[in-house]
């Protein structure tokens, strides 16, 4: 077959090139280590701040992509802030929103907002997501995909509000994957694991900074302080 | 139809862009805006520095052992049923992805941006081959409909001004209504956006670049600003990657360190919009995404390079910061290079994947300031790349008669000091002579190149060590 002996020809040359045979046992270990254990390298002095100095620093480069962030104290005001967002663009009062995720338990009915879920279609005004974090160095939202979780959802929507707990703020892109390995485990992995920051925008006509290119025209973030789902009534 | 690269052009293609005032117009504000930006976002990062410096690192460790990396890449991309297929030159990569396309009997191609699939030319074999396929990157798209190529690695529409672009809509998107409004520049981006979203829900394959491998958990990384990569990779029942084997890195904190570098070096950004993840196929339990996952890693002379002094090359990244910094990419734009990578990055690779003979102009389109290596996020040597081809250029003798004679006379006298001294004294003052009282000479022998575009100033009579003895004399006691 042509894949094997392309592959063994490619391997082959590089060897070569690297004047070496296959690499010996012990530096094998090495490189096994190395990504068994994956070594920090510089992390930026900003991004290793308090926890308040993170919160402040995710806003302020969230807001710095062209987000908006909204804080809110309590899950419980979600709908409310969901549903003022959907008037002001004049969208019917409908949230899509994950499956499989806390947001379903809260009182959607009393804000007047129907709810819905599973793959968006071509034309879906509103989604409404929790996250996996919120990474400060860049006011960055991680999002991953799973069960009730597709990723189209995170793309399709007009408008994507994104639910964030002060909590889940963390500093930098490592902590995140630090997260993620606690998270899952190396067959458990999601097929889709993505950082957002800010609306999709291109500047592909003339060089001029437009959103809305494919992604979502706009990126609503409610930063809330509590994570306080459960106790809801 | 197969693209054949015109780099063997690019003088007389060079000249014709010099007089093109709208491509001038563009390049302009190119050469503005971007050092620009860069040069903010660096300068909110106190560790870019040494960031480039550990980036470059990283790479060259991975080098040295790519075998390893390669195969355990592999692995766990294998893990999750995605497949990888090694490529070793570009007409493999084309027939491995169209017997994907065949096995999945499919009609309909969407792609994100990729720069290796334009090194392969795939677009133009599987229209040859029958298959529709629609570029989804705005840029890319709206050069697919012009039947151009891309002029600038991530801005690949970056020579055309809104009217034209809107013109192309006109001509093109037929079923709409040619009297509607295109003045504001949100309208054509509101029309690509409804025409491309219909491709993304009915076609079958969804092609994408890479821009790295992670060998920690069989991931591609790929970012975007529109979305379009992330939406290519998951509504298609098929997600095809074609990339190189140099992308990869060994864990996601390789990666992140160099994601830090990416976007400030490319568009000023702290981050591209959407840096996406993607670990094979759709699982059991997932709401979308792909069935099926493939990866197809290009060769094409990358392990040759390996070990060698052109390694160096491979640890690009694509930002294109050498581009935008580049007096003569500024001046010339990217087609004038004649095929896939433009600027100082091309002048370094293109040499090595189409030969010299084809691209031996290339490394010559520079002016050694060497800004493209002062702002090149992975150190990349390029100057000395491209000194390295000018060598072998003239050790093959492709360099033509009159340039060898030129700086073999050049050779002789810069190695008899003397004859030198006598010879670039009388030049001193036939050229005072022949200026006059003016001080500028309109027209002179041989340097036509300079003269036809501005006047050259006329030396004073005197030669520079002629002058230095003169002060020492003075300043002596």
């Amino acid at each position: 077959m042509t894949h094997c002996t392309a592959r063994q020809e490619i391997l082959g040359t590089l060897r070569k090139s690297l004047h070496r045979e296959d690499l010996p046992q012990n530096q094998i270990s090495i490189l096994q280590n190395r990504l068994n254990q994956p070594e920090r390298h510089i992390i930026p002095k900003q991004a290793q701040g308090s926890h308040g100095a993170l919160v402040a620093l995710f806003v302020s480069k969230a807001e710095a992509a062209q987000a908006s962030v909204t804080r809110l104290q309590s899950m419980k005001d979600i709908p409310s802030e969901v549903a003022q967002i959907a008037a002001g663009y004049n969208y019917p009062a409908l949230a899509h929103l994950p499956q499989q995720c806390a947001l379903n338990e809260l009182d959607w009915p009393r804000a007047q907002v129907r709810t819905t879920s599973g793959t968006p279609t071509q034309d879906c005004p509103l989604g409404v997501t929790d996250c996996f974090a919120g990474i400060a160095e860049s006011g960055t939202i991680m999002v991953h995909s799973g069960q009730g979780r597709p990723h189209a959802l995170n793309l399709v929507p007009d408008t994507l509000i994104v639910v964030v707990t002060t909590a889940q703020i963390i500093g930098a892109y490592e902590d995140a994957f630090d997260l993620a390995r606690q998270r899952f485990q190396p067959h458990t992995w999601p097929r889709i694991v993505s950082w957002i920051t800010g609306p999709s925008r291109t500047a592909d006509i003339a060089g001029i900074i437009l959103f809305g290119a494919h992604g979502s025209r706009r990126a609503h973030i409610l930063l809330v302080d509590s994570d306080d789902i459960k106790q809801q009534e | 139809m197969m693209h054949e690269p015109t780099s063997d052009a690019l003088p007389a293609q060079a000249r014709k862009a010099l007089k093109n005032t709208k491509l001038q117009s563009v390049l302009e504000a190119v050469g503005q805006l971007f050092p620009l930006v860069r040069q903010a976002a660096v300068e909110k990062l106190p560790e870019f520095d040494a960031l480039r410096d550990v980036a470059a690192q990283i790479k060259d460790h991975t080098f040295a052992n790519l075998d390893f990396y390669l195969e355990a890449f592999e692995e766990k991309v294998e893990r999750f049923g995605g497949h990888v297929h090694w490529a070793r030159t570009a007409e493999e990569a084309r027939q491995i992805v169209y017997t994907i396309c065949k096995q999945e009997k499919a009609r309909k191609v969407i792609k994100g941006k990729s720069m290796i699939t334009e090194e392969i030319d795939l677009n133009a074999y599987l229209e040859d081959h029958d298959l529709e396929v629609v570029e989804t990157d705005l840029g890319e798209y709206i050069i697919q409909l012009r039947g151009e190529r891309p002029s600038h690695i991530i801005g690949p529409a970056l020579h055309l001004t809104q009217k034209q672009i809107s013109e192309t809509f006109v001509e093109k998107h037929e079923a709409l209504d040619p009297t509607r409004s295109m003045e504001d520049p949100q309208d054509l981006l509101n029309e690509a956006r409804e025409i491309l979203r219909k491709h993304f829900f009915t076609a079958d394959i969804g092609i994408t670049g890479a821009n790295m491998l992670v060998a920690e958990t069989g991931s591609a990384v790929v970012v975007s600003n529109e979305g379009n990569g992330g939406l290519s990779m998951t509504m298609p029942k098929t997600h095809i990657v074609v990339t190189s084997l140099d992308k990869i890195v060994p864990t996601l904190n390789d990666a992140a360190t160099i994601l830090r570098l990416l976007a400030r070096s490319a568009t000023g950004q702290e981050l591209t919009t959407y840096s996406t993840f993607i670990t094979g196929p759709k699982r059991a339990e997932d709401t979308d995404g792909p069935e099926n996952f493939h990866v197809v890693l290009l060769d094409n002379g990358r392990s040759n390079m390996i070990g060698t002094e052109f390694q160096d090359v491979l640890r690009c990244i694509r930002c294109s910061a050498c581009l935008n910094h580049c007096p003569v990419y500024t001046s010339i734009g990217g087609h004038a290079y004649g095929w896939v990578y433009p600027g100082p990055i091309g002048a370094a690779l293109t040499p090595q994947l189409l030969g010299l003979k084809q691209a031996r102009h290339l490394p010559n389109a520079s002016t050694f300031c060497g800004k493209c290596e002062e702002v090149c996020p992975m150190r990349i040597p390029l100057t000395k790349m491209m000194r390295y081809w000018r060598e072998k250029e003239f050790e093959r003798h492709l360099t033509p008669g009159t340039t060898r004679f030129g700086l073999g006379a050049w050779a002789f006298l810069a190695r008899n000091p003397r004859l030198y001294r006598l010879l670039s004294a009388c030049a001193a003052w036939v050229l005072k002579k022949a200026a006059g009282r003016k001080g500028r000479l309109v027209h002179l022998p041989l340097a036509g190149g300079w003269t036809n575009a501005r006047d050259m100033p006329a030396p004073e009579g005197k030669t520079f060590l002629n002058l230095w003895q003169d002060q020492k004399k003075d300043a002596a006691p």
